[in-house]
């Protein structure tokens, strides 16, 4: 039986038999980027199959998970994939039928105008113009139901940093989000206990399947069988959900292939193949490093009531640093900010009066790369360009005086060696000397730029559309044709790349789909 | 404990995590609880459960690697050290210049402590209730 409410959703307990498919499009991955594709292709008319490694989860059934306990389930590595350079940056990524979009925060910008010009102006990417992309965040926006965030459900974590950049008249204001009916429980990077974030799995997927896509959630693709110039089969397995082991084989055989494993696992999965389809592919990583900066104040804070990443800060957005809400509950937080021993209970005790707020650098200068490492997973490079450091320095510094001029007794900056800032006066100490990459606890959240969009075959892995450049029927569409950092949070930026690229698709499906 | 409750440490390693557990979050202080009180190494034990066998190796090298360094410098395995000396060592590995060792450490932390603070025990003893399952709390009640 597949799952209830969905007839053509599939998970491992409704399969008992190896499967073949002949569809006429095979979509891996179904993210924000496969998912939008899955809704569109298959309301044109043509017969869409979906593998999706991850399971199939809705409020019934993570609701009752403890925070923690996502990790294990709807993330894949427990949060805990890293990006290897002079220091592991964490770079978590969602695993289930939705993708990251089901343990994203639910922030929601469209791409700057400014980011679009300069991608037809250095790669020569063509009708993705703001006037062209506009029709497309219209409806994206309009089917995940993006709203700013009302400020009954912000909480005190984000009115504090509010009150401190209204002192310092800091341009700020709160943050459009996919929503209905949020109540503001703080969970949203755990999977939304009552549904509210409307990830895509609550929208674009059960479209897909009302239009007669077949999706399949614990099925991996591992294999991708390609002859000459035309791909020719995926093999795959379905995997027993709790063990991870494989129960049965999935083979599809479909005219046209789309990748959307996401900026990680799309070029992860073609290098692993040895499907070596431009020198770019795995290069050209870019994944808005991001510090957290906490304070601690007199008043009650309780910062995990509200939600999470409701207000933004934007007066330095012009030079790449963005200042995001963020709070985790008291078990997230407490091991990365806390010390151990008798120090670290006395700061769980005091949990309730601290703030915490997340600054973001867009890495126009820093690279990384992803290729086919060992045990089965990537192996993911990024160094931080020393230019970017400075930004992120520069950002730390802001956000703590932010927080001063909201009445912070002190500020943690999680930069090492620069710990505790006891006054105002202290902020002038992170510029100093020259802090190194190694000072800082990082972490990263928007994988991008991994198969490049472009005009030039040998600058980029797609053209403006998607589609392989060496491959006949083979497209990209997820965060790694994203050419370079956008400097805001990416999933309206994928989903709209994905609608317009499907909607190319299938305006051209009598040459694309043999 | 009995080795059957465990799911993927064997008794040596248990005791290992056992001590490391109480050393990062010890009885009294601030609230009263510590690691021991709810076997936070048991909890961590049922909690790395799905890790890969990469993955688990490392937790495991880490785990001895605790154990029989302070071998070198203080001539005793770390689970025979007492609770100030293991803290100690401890914040050696937190504060440590390289920071390869202090992301090690972090990783080994926020696998203990995670459970940890989310047993409602623990999170009456600190007056949080952020992980109340289906009803969470929130500013607006549903
Ligand atoms: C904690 C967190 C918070 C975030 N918050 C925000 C936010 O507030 N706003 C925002 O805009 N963005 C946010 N993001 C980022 C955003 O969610 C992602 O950029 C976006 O979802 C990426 O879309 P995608 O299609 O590239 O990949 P994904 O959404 O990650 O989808 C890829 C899918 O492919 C599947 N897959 C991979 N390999 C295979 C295979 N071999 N076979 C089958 N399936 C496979 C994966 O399991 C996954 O489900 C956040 C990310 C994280 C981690
Ligand atoms: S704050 Fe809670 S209700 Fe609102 S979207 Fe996030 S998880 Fe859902």
């Amino acid at each position: 039986m597949p799952a209830e409410g969905i007839n053509m959703l599939f998970t491992y307990k409704d399969i008992t038999k190896d499967i073949f498919e002949q569809p006429d499009v095979c979509i891996i991955g179904s993210g924000a980027g496969g998912a939008v594709m899955a809704d569109v292709l298959s309301g044109a008319g043509l017969d869409v199959v979906v593998l999706e490694e991850g399971g199939y989860y809705t409020k019934d059934r993570y609701s009752n998970y403890k925070p923690y306990e996502s990790f294990k389930i709807l993330y894949r590595d427990y949060g805990a994939t890293l990006a290897f350079g002079r220091i592991p940056i964490m770079l978590p990524l969602g695993r289930a039928v939705g993708g990251t979009t089901v343990i994203n925060s639910g922030t929601c910008f469209r791409t700057p105008d400014s980011v679009l010009n300069d991608w037809a102006e250095t790669f020569g990417i063509i009708k993705a113009s703001p006037i062209d992309m506009e029709p497309y965040f219209e409806r994206v926006e309009k089917t995940i139901n993006v709203v700013p965030v009302d400020p009954e459900i912000l909480g005190r974590n984000g009115l504090v940093f509010k009150r401190g950049a209204d002192a310092l008249g800091l341009s700020n204001g709160m943050l459009k989000h996919n929503m209905i009916n949020c109540h503001g429980c703080g969970r949203c990077v755990f999977g939304c206990p009552t549904d509210a974030k409307q990830a895509v799995h609550l929208n674009f997927i059960p479209s897909a399947v009302k239009h007669g896509a077949r999706v399949y959630a614990n099925a991996r693709a591992d294999r991708i069988r390609v002859e000459g110039r035309t791909v020719k089969e995926i093999t795959g397995s379905i995997l027993n959900e709790e063990t991870d082991n494989r129960i049965y084989s999935i083979s599809v055989k479909p005219k046209l292939l789309i990748m959307s494993a996401g900026a990680v696992y799309t070029p992860y999965m073609l290098d692993r193949n040895n499907l070596r389809i431009s020198p770019e592919l795995g290069r050209n990583l870019a994944i808005h490093p991001a510090v957290r900066v906490t304070a601690m104040f007199d008043e009650l804070i309780e910062g995990y009531k509200g939600v999470p990443q409701g207000n933004y800060m934007d007066a330095y957005a012009s030079e790449g640093i963005m200042h995001e809400g963020i709070f985790v509950p008291p078990e997230i937080g407490l091991p990365v900010m806390g010390k151990l021993g008798f120090k670290g209970k006395e700061l769980a005790s005091n949990y309730n009066r601290t703030a915490a707020f997340g600054v973001m650098v867009s890495d126009k200068n820093s690279f990384g790369s992803v290729r086919a490492g060992v045990d089965n997973r990537p192996f993911i490079t990024y160094s931080l360009h020393p230019y970017d450091i400075k930004k992120m320095i520069k950002g730390i510094a802001v956000a703590s005086e932010v927080f001063f001029a909201a009445g912070a007794k002190s500020v943690n900056t999680s930069v090492f060696g620069f710990n505790e800032l006891k006054t105002p006066d202290d902020i002038s100490r992170l510029f100093e000397k020259k802090i190194s990459a190694t000072a800082f606890e990082m972490m990263a959240f928007h994988p991008l730029g991994t198969a490049r969009m472009g005009e030039m075959p040998g600058h980029s892995v797609v053209d403006s559309f998607g589609k392989v450049h060496v491959i006949d029927n083979m497209f990209i569409s997820d965060g790694s044709i994203v050419p370079t950092s956008l400097g805001v949070n990416p999933q309206i930026t994928i989903m709209s790349l994905s609608m317009r690229n499907a909607e190319h698709i299938a305006e051209n499906r009598s040459k694309l789909i043999k | 404990m009995a080795i059957k409750e465990l799911k993927v440490l064997d008794q040596k390693l248990y005791n290992i995590a056992r001590a490391i557990a109480e050393a990062i979050i010890p009885a009294g202080g601030a609230f009263e609880p510590g690691a021991n009180e709810v076997d936070a190494a048991l909890l961590f034990d049922h909690y790395i459960d799905r890790l890969s066998r990469i993955q688990f190796r490392f937790i495991k090298y880490i785990l001895y690697m605790i154990q029989y360094t302070p071998l070198l410098t203080k001539f005793k395995l770390f689970t025979r050290m007492s609770l100030g000396e293991r803290i100690k060592y401890l914040q050696g590995w937190e504060e440590s210049r390289v920071s390869s060792k202090r992301y090690i450490f972090i990783t080994l932390k926020l696998l203990i402590m995670m459970p940890f603070y989310s047993d409602d025990r623990i999170q009456d003893a600190i007056g949080i209730h952020s992980s109340m399952g289906e009803h969470p709390e929130c500013l607006l009640k549903v």
